[in-house]
């Protein structure tokens, strides 16, 4: 009897616990600015690991993005990533010499760690030889000028270049680039226990494979931010997750760009059951395509077998085909830049290139012109592996196996391969036709865009290998003028587009949808940058309306 | 001569009338094996059903709803989903089938060998069998292939490993009751072989049990099929399958709502046929039943 | 009674090893390398750090040696760390293990209350049309394949009630009544099928009962008739029912790990499935261990209950 009473007693006591858990406490700032609340977003499964030097994915950005800052950022506020709209983070200023080749930054004083451990110019140095360090890091590459870091003082720091590098800022943004503590270095990044950071967030708790939990950091250094009380990142399976978030259980959708292939569904369907949602999709800057191999033999390593292979994909179909329509937001046809980049080529010049230009029927005359010019007039078999996970790829696959057969009788098999089988083939370039994405970190530098197709570079699935390639690269990564810069990559784009070791398919679409009343700062709506997702400046969101589900169903 | 031909006659006259007693008694039965036969057509003779390749990529004609041209409506792709609907049978049939005939096969002659020969070889047969069966058979068909990858005869291969335990345990205790019997002792007594008397005297005694139980299990292996491939472990494209064909399209379902109802109705068609087949002959075969 | 519990405890343990063995060398044949699989996409690792974590992880040992070590690690439920999150098994399966227990329990319950009076009344008017209407819609519901049914509920809840799936963790055990409604829907779904077999069970054990009914009344009978009949006959009847629903939980585990996906629910059944997709080997091993310990222990408890039930098993045993 006793102990029923006193389990009488603790249920109580736990609702009572859990009403006051649930309902937020929300107080308006002087300029109508709502503090409090707490965010949920959904994220495909846990992080595979906590350490953003070394991961692409958003499923460890999105919680890294949270806990840790970097020595400088984007302006959260402007949508344009590029080195004009770099601000401060941890740096509080910064000083470049009149050669381009040292930087000094000079630290913010009495940034904590979540620990407690005061930050010093030890932890900058610590994060950032990480970074640069091919063993350690994803993104050494894009860092490679960086000879030396060395520790002035304790908030003092100067990196040393090789030669002038304009794009340096860029690389060091979050969430690639974050600032580690240095007396965590023997801390496993699986661990929870790495996430100690500066960022607006402390790591709470996390239930492996439904939730992790971030609280709102008081003794944050900018002062008044976060404006949310907690942070929380869901670990949800598409379809699933949609579902949540059009039930208004999710403020912020799942990303879409895994999904592409049913994006026109997923987007239609929010638009449907949630109309107040606000759905944001974004060109990356990435482009998806067909990597061939150099290391395979075989009649694509003749060029204009190749190029008799671009020509004939129509790609207003190729786009329907990976998007499942056309009627939102669709991206047709892509070249290695995206057409709106500096010293891109422009999407005329790279349909010229394709023998876009032409009607159907010309281009797969000269296709077969070609495809006999080379020895192959009765066509030949090819295999292209995809991974099994994501439909669209196979789908694109499909697509171009049709249009392959039906006008160049070309048999393409197409193989969706599991991970543990489909990455060590990709990576040593063991398949005759890959599709993947030409992937970069900022979507915003030439660097990037050209140095995926440098012999050696690891993303040059297919190691395809052009000495005159190079030698731009090289030129264009040390070239300061940006007027030079772009006419030398023009040269690279040209080397690229004769060649094709890559048929460019579409440019990837990053993209997501929020609740309505979700703002950060003084902007009046959320600001979806390319490539960095709104997660990023996480510190600054806030909502306007309180309720718990948002959306008005039920 | 023509004597012979007379008894063939008589039987199968016999045959024609027993035909007769199962559509008579068994109304559902009857209903079951149409609809089997149908499903069975359409996967032994599909290009008669449909023209058109399940495979065919048509971008002018994606997401089309049915109509007279598209029966059933085109997919993503522009694909008839008429003829993936009519090829996905094949799939079906050929890995359900095949499966449980492997598993019939395989379970069967061990559990014949394990119930005749006795003492510790069935006593360590059977104990893996018990670790075999006290897993719900459609997570030892992921865990199998999950090892193997995915392949036609993969999923063949695990399918029929999680259902022969349960055929094995059938025919084995069919086999222990037979070897008590009197027939099987004057046999052993007469001087004949295990293996004589497993071939002559148990394995036809255990044939109708045995054919009952498989056809019971055929529309779970169906099942079994479909949710492999649902759950993206089945059979491999371009091979049309059902399973696939509705995971594939579940985010377009209120937009292309053809697309997951056709493949669903699919897997109800066949697992529904099979289990009603499989229904009708326990209630012919189990005398109990009959009788009252 | 007690040896029979004995000796069937006794026999737990070779089946226990049995599987575990069988487990074990399973996942040994995996293609491919497990490492590899695991960081190849996201964050590729050099050779080095391939070897070291091989080292790490004790797969460089011989597969023997590394079977002993499984068998002693499932001693004191170290199940590994997964390849992909890094975090332990045990702490994944401690924290899922109570939202497929709740999700098995409730649709074990909903299929008990449908179909035994759906099989009384199949069994009453056996052969006439209530019979036959009953059977036709069990042997469909038999063959609906239930991720078909969750899809098509799904949307069709999601339109007509503004329903959607529930993000929140709960346990059922802290909060039932929130679990519960967080749960119904897949659990009444999963109840569908074992609904169709448990009303056809049900129909055939009618039909006996009747059966002995009317050979009872052709003896005549007397009170001591009757007290043999309660004593004997309904236990000797209950134990194919109890034989069934105890299988039938085994094979909801099975129907959860399906339906766990479908709703978002985060189970041991969608974590089978991930690992599997993934091949992440430990979580892969783990999942199905405790599924499989779930199973045999069911099994013993099926078998238990059954010589309580009736004296001939346990005499046929001892």
């Amino acid at each position: 009897m006793e102990k029923k009473s006193m389990l009488k007693i603790i249920m109580v006591l736990g609702v009572i616990a859990c009403m006051t858990a649930v309902s937020p406490v929300l107080a308006a700032d002087p300029q109508g600015l709502v503090r409090g609340g707490v965010l949920r977003l959904a994220s495909a499964s846990d992080a595979a690991n906590y350490d953003s030097h070394m991961t692409t994915s958003g499923r460890t950005h999105s919680h890294t993005c949270a806990v840790f800052n970097g020595l400088v950022r984007t302006d959260p506020l402007k949508k344009e990533v590029s080195a004009e709209n770099i601000v401060p983070d941890l740096a509080e200023r910064w000083e470049i010499s009149s050669d381009g080749k040292t930087y000094t930054f000079y630290l913010r004083k009495n940034v904590k760690f979540h620990d407690g451990h005061p930050f010093t110019a030890k932890d900058v140095k610590y994060s950032l030889d990480k970074f640069r360090d091919p063993k350690r890091s994803a993104f050494a590459a894009n860092v490679a000028p960086i000879t030396n870091i060395g520790i002035i003082d304790d908030y003092t720091l100067k990196i040393q270049l090789e030669y002038a590098y304009p794009d340096l800022l860029i690389f060091l943004c979050p969430p690639y680039a974050s600032i580690y503590p240095e007396h965590l270095k023997d801390v496993s990044f699986k661990s929870t226990d790495i996430l100690v950071g500066t960022g607006p967030f402390k790591f709470k708790s996390k239930v492996p494979g439904k939730v992790s939990i971030y609280e709102r950091n008081p003794d944050y250094f900018i002062k008044g931010l976060p404006y949310l009380d907690r942070y929380e990142v869901y670990s949800l399976k598409f379809p699933a997750a949609v579902d949540a978030f059009i039930g208004g259980r999710l403020d912020c959708g799942p990303s879409m760009r895994a999904y592409l292939d049913s994006d026109r569904a997923l987007v239609l369907k929010v638009q449907k059951h949630a109309p107040e949602a606000v759905i944001g999709l974004e060109p990356s800057g990435a482009s998806r395509g067909a990597f061939f191999s150099f290391v395979h033999k075989g009649p694509w390593n003749d060029v204009r077998v190749r190029k008799a292979m671009a020509m004939v994909i129509d790609y207003r179909d190729l786009a329907i085909a990976s998007y499942g329509g056309l009627e939102v937001n669709p991206v047709v046809g892509a070249g290695l830049f995206p057409f709106y980049q500096k010293g891109a080529w422009t999407k005329e010049e790279v349909d010229k290139a394709y023998g876009r230009d032409q009607s159907m029927s010309e281009r797969i005359a000269v296709a077969k012109d070609l495809m006999s010019q080379a020895g192959y007039a009765n066509g030949f078999a090819l295999e292209a592996i995809v991974r099994s996970d994501e439909a669209f790829r196979k789908n694109v696959m499909l697509y171009c196996a049709d249009v392959w057969k039906k006008s160049l009788n070309i048999d393409l098999s197409v193989t969706p391969l599991e991970r543990s089988i489909f990455f060590p083939r990709r990576d040593t370039g063991e398949f005759d036709v890959v599709n993947d994405v030409a992937n970069t970190m900022t979507g915003s530098s030439a660097i990037e865009f050209l140095g995926t197709f440098v012999s050696g570079e690891t993303r040059n699935y297919g190691k395809w290998s052009n000495k005159e390639y190079d030698d731009l690269f090289e030129k264009v990564a040390r070239e300061q003028d940006p007027q030079k810069r772009a006419e030398l990559s023009r040269q690279a784009q040209a080397i690229f587009y004769k060649e094709i070791p890559y048929i460019v398919f579409e440019g990837a679409v990053y993209g997501t949808a929020w609740r309505p009343d979700l703002m950060t700062g003084p902007v009046k709506d959320l600001v979806m940058q390319p490539v960095f997702t709104n997660y990023v400046s996480v510190d600054r969101i806030w909502f306007k309306g309180t309720a718990e589900r948002w959306t008005k169903t039920k | 001569m023509n004597k012979s031909l007379q008894k063939k006659e008589a039987r199968m006259k016999k045959h024609i009338q027993r035909l007769g007693f199962f559509f008579r008694d068994e109304p559902l039965g009857t209903f079951g094996a149409v609809l089997f036969l149908i499903v069975l057509s359409m996967a032994i003779a599909s290009p008669l059903w449909t023209e058109k390749s399940p495979t065919d990529v048509s971008i002018p004609n994606v997401f089309k709803p049915p109509s007279s041209e598209f029966w059933f409506g085109s997919d993503n792709l522009g694909r008839d989903v008429w003829s993936r609907f009519v090829y996905g049978s094949r799939t079906s049939l050929l890995v359900g089938l095949s499966s449980i005939l492997l598993a019939s096969v395989a379970g069967g002659i061990l559990g014949i060998f394990s119930g005749l020969i006795g003492g510790k070889t069935d006593l360590i047969i059977q104990r893996i069998m018990d670790a075999l069966l006290s897993m719900p058979a459609i997570v030892l068909a992921i865990l199998i292939m999950a090892v193997l990858g995915t392949s036609v005869l993969n999923t063949i291969l695990a399918i029929a490993v999680a259902y022969f335990p349960r055929i094995n345990r059938l025919t084995r205790s069919t086999a222990i009751s037979l070897r008590e019997s009197l027939f099987v002792e004057s046999a052993i007594v007469a001087g004949a072989s295990k293996i004589r008397i497993s071939i002559m005297h148990v394995a036809p005694n255990c044939i109708a049990p045995w054919l009952v139980y498989a056809t019971a299990l055929l529309g779970t292996a169906f099942l079994a099929e479909a949710t492999l491939s649902f759950l993206g472990l089945g059979v491999p494209p371009p091979i049309p399958s059902w399973g696939r064909d509705l995971s594939e399209n579940l985010t377009n379902f209120e937009f292309a709502p053809w697309l997951c109802i056709f493949p669903g109705l699919g897997i109800t068609m066949a697992v529904f046929a099979a289990n009603f087949l499989g229904d009708s002959m326990r209630n012919i075969f189990d005398p109990r039943l009959k009788k009252a | 009674m007690h040896h029979y519990i004995i000796k069937r405890l006794l026999w737990f343990f070779p089946v226990l090893l049995v599987t575990v063995t069988l487990l074990f060398f399973l996942i040994q044949v995996i293609p491919g390398d497990p490492i590899r699989a695991a960081f190849g996409d996201e964050s590729p690792l050099s050779e080095e750090q391939i070897a070291a974590l091989r080292v790490e992880l004790g797969l460089d040992k011989s597969i023997m040696a590394r079977y002993f070590d499984w068998l002693w690690d499932v001693m004191h439920l170290e199940l590994g760390i997964s390849f992909y999150t890094g975090s332990t098994v045990k702490e994944q399966i401690l924290a899922r293990t109570p939202v497929t227990v709740g999700l098995v329990t409730l649709s074990v319950f909903t299929m008990l209350i449908l179909s035994v009076p759906c099989g009384v009344v199949s069994g009453y008017y056996h052969d006439k049309w209530p019979d036959w209407v009953l059977r036709f819609i069990s042997i469909l519901l038999i063959s609906l394949p239930h991720f078909w049914i969750a899809v098509l509920a799904i949307i069709v809840m999601l339109t007509v009630r503004g329903y959607s799936i529930s993000i929140e963790y709960i346990n059922i055990f802290l909060n039932p009544i929130d679990a519960i409604k967080q749960l119904f829907l897949p659990a009444f779904i999963m109840a569908l099928r074992p609904f169709g077999v448990g009303t056809r069970m049900v129909r055939s054990a009618i039909l006996e009962i009747m059966e002995e009914d009317f050979i009872r009344t052709a003896r005549s009978k007397g009170l001591v008739e009757k007290i043999v009949t309660r004593r004997h006959a309904l236990p000797n009847a209950l134990v194919p029912v109890v034989t069934f629903y105890g299988l039938e939980t085994i094979i909801a585990i099975g129907a959860a790990v399906v339906m766990e996906g479908i709703f978002g629910i985060p189970g041991i059944g969608s974590l089978v499935v991930d690992a599997a997709r993934s091949r992440d080997l430990y979580v892969l091993q783990g999942s199905i261990l405790i599924l499989l310990l779930f199973a045999l222990f069911l099994n013993l408890i099926i078998d238990l209950l059954c010589a309580k039930l009736d004296p001939r098993i346990r005499y046929e045993n001892e």
